[in-house]
């Protein structure tokens, strides 16, 4: 027995000291650095860790290219990166891989210069692509052991509360910063704005957050439905998203409480408007649209259409918006969104999915990280996550691009297996994967102009020609895991085209 | 066809090539392509450029091509307006064209 700090005889703590109440109460703003320099210097970084970071500023991120710069100022090398996803913003990372900061790259999508760099052989361990699904499921169950979150945020308060839409630069849903607060052994916040406590919602949370740094700019919100998420004005993708609404509208998906998600992409974004008109004409309602949220959903949502919008990436200014103001409008993680491994998944509860393709085969598996001349210029997302999910999902893309045919005998790298697609949508025909011959048969009752795969690929090749394979050499530059962390796939060197 | 002169066809439009064809007086031809179908079809535009040339009767040229998706259709078409331009050809012959 030992008398404690208040005169009480208590047990003995074994090998604890008795008598001092632990700590005592925080002090406001004792988190808040006013520097990158000192934040790092209180959290303590050493070569080898393992750092996140968040993509929700997509094009306009700025936090990445500094928290590695201001790392590799400190001597710090042989870093994890493992950030939701990578953007043509970030071909300075190049040069810290050179410079040996950077070892091992793990993210899910992978554009740019960098991109390109990593295709020619720029790093020495392959870079490791998973979806937004497999990635919270990686980061949840320890298999990625982030040792430090750097996550930008437009505004927290003194003590750590975050969210995505208050302050100047709003992204929207910080849906996959908040599986990293919660997993990473120390979390920085760089914000741009510092407001009253307490700040709320808290998508990222006071007990999570060990130190927090004001900076000018996290990141342009311009940047944010940059490339992935216009409107297109294209007559050959109106075409093929008023197919892909009519056979979703024939395969009977369309009806009262049902749920949807889009993918970005000019003819998958642009279902969204023929599947409104559907609704209007039938007199139904979604109950959910799910993912990456777009103004065009929003729209939806604010015209009674779609009950809730559950949101794990706000595509555009509009979506960030709307979750501001639209109770409806809720943020999600990307776990609750996608991971595979918890005891549950918002993606399972999909009633139709439409996604885009750079390339299909004719198993129907589906490639969107590599170009057509084996470059790596993508990203995985919630492609075989959704495709997984949903009951019935929809693959568009145009018969050819340019020149080049999307229908292949095998695709360059397989991202989504086929076995998880019902339906490719062409300008051109649309196929039926034949483990679904109902389906097919419902869709051929109804009147759409239904293929088989290999038709379509006959026919763009007697537009273009066979295409020649792109010709690789042994180095493996990029593995692709499928939602479950196997691999589906390995990304190989593309020998320089010889002209 | 002698090539007398710098010319160009085409333009820098999805689908489309722009062809330029400079005099290389008893250099042979020279034939440069780049493009994002270049990985994939090079060879067959390549073939296609050079099959033109000869069809045409251009023995001495250089030939640049930046493609941007274009059929051989295009290709072809292209390359005997740029030619035909550099060759001051007044009067197209259609036939052999065709």
């Amino acid at each position: 027995m030992i008398v404690n700090a208040v005169g009480r005889a208590v047990p003995a703590p074994e090998g604890g000291s008795a008598g001092v109440f632990s700590r005592a109460s925080e002090r406001a703003g004792s988190k808040v650095y006013d520097s990158l320099e000192r934040a790092l210097d209180a959290v303590g970084v050493e070569s080898g860790m393992t750092v996140s970071f968040h993509h929700h500023f997509r094009e306009g991120d700025l936090v990445v290219n500094a928290v590695v710069d201001a790392l590799a100022r400190r001597g710090v090398r042989d870093l994890v990166l493992a950030p939701s996803s990578l953007t043509t913003a970030h071909a300075p990372l190049i040069d810290r891989v050179k410079d040996g900061t950077i070892r091992s790259i793990r993210t899910s999508g992978l554009r740019g210069p960098l991109a390109d760099a990593i295709s020619a052989g720029l790093m020495d361990e392959p870079v490791l692509i998973h979806s937004h699904g497999g990635r919270a499921r990686a980061i949840d169950s320890g298999e990625i052991k982030v040792d430090m979150a750097f996550l930008g945020v437009p505004a927290c308060d003194e003590r750590g509360n975050a969210n995505g839409t208050a302050g100047r630069s709003a992204c929207g849903s910080l849906g996959y910063a908040m599986v990293d607060a919660r997993n990473a052994a120390k979390v920085v916040l760089l914000t741009e704005e510092i407001l009253p406590y307490p700040l709320g919602p808290a998508s990222i949370r006071q007990d999570q957050v060990d130190a927090i740094v004001r900076v000018d700019s996290v990141g342009d919100p311009a940047g944010i439905g940059k490339g992935a998420t216009r409107m297109t004005r294209d007559p050959r993708e109106l075409l093929i998203a008023s197919s892909a609404a009519r056979a979703i509208r024939a395969a009977g998906v369309v009806r009262e409480g049902y749920s949807l998600q889009t993918g970005s992409g000019g003819a998958s974004l642009a279902v969204v408007r023929f599947l409104r008109e559907a609704m209007l004409e039938l007199g139904v309602k979604a109950s959910f649209a799910l993912g990456g949220i777009t103004s065009q959903l929003v729209r939806l949502h604010e015209e009674g259409l779609v009950g809730a919008l559950l949101d794990t990436q706000s595509f555009d200014l509009d979506a960030a918006r709307s979750l501001a103001a639209n109770p409806g409008h809720r943020e999600i993680d990307a776990s609750y969104y996608a991971n595979p491994a918890r005891k549950g998944c918002a993606v399972d509860a999909l009633d139709v999915v439409v996604l885009s393709a750079m390339e299909v085969d004719l198993d129907l598996n589906v490639n969107v990280i590599t170009g057509s001349d084996g470059v790596i210029r993508g990203a995985s997302g919630g492609h075989c996550d959704t495709a997984a999910g949903a009951a019935l999902t929809v693959v568009v893309t145009p018969l050819i691009r340019g020149r080049i045919p999307s229908i292949l005998d095998r695709v360059t790298t397989v991202v989504t297996p086929g076995e998880s697609v019902d339906l490719l949508v062409t300008d051109r025909g649309i196929a039926v994967n034949p483990r679904r011959p109902e389906l097919r048969e419902t869709l051929e009752k109804a009147g759409l102009p239904i293929r088989e795969v290999a038709w379509l690929k006959r026919l763009a090749e007697s537009y273009t020609g066979a295409p020649r394979p792109v010709e690789f050499d042994d180095r493996i530059v990029g593995l692709v895991e499928y939602r479950d962390g196997t691999i589906i796939d390995a990304i190989r060197r593309p020998r320089a085209s010889a002209l | 066809m002698i090539i007398e002169n710098e010319a160009s066809a085409g333009t820098a439009e999805s689908g489309d090539a722009r062809v330029t064809v400079r005099p290389n007086k008893g250099g042979g031809l020279s034939l440069e392509l780049r493009g994002p179908s270049a990985t994939r079809y090079g060879e067959d535009i390549k073939a296609v450029a050079i099959a033109t040339l000869s069809s045409l009767g251009v023995l001495d040229a250089d030939v640049s091509i930046e493609e941007k998706g274009a059929l051989d259709a295009t290709i072809r078409a292209r390359l005997s307006a740029a030619v035909g331009r550099a060759a001051g050809v007044v009067d197209i012959p259609w036939e052999v064209l065709a």
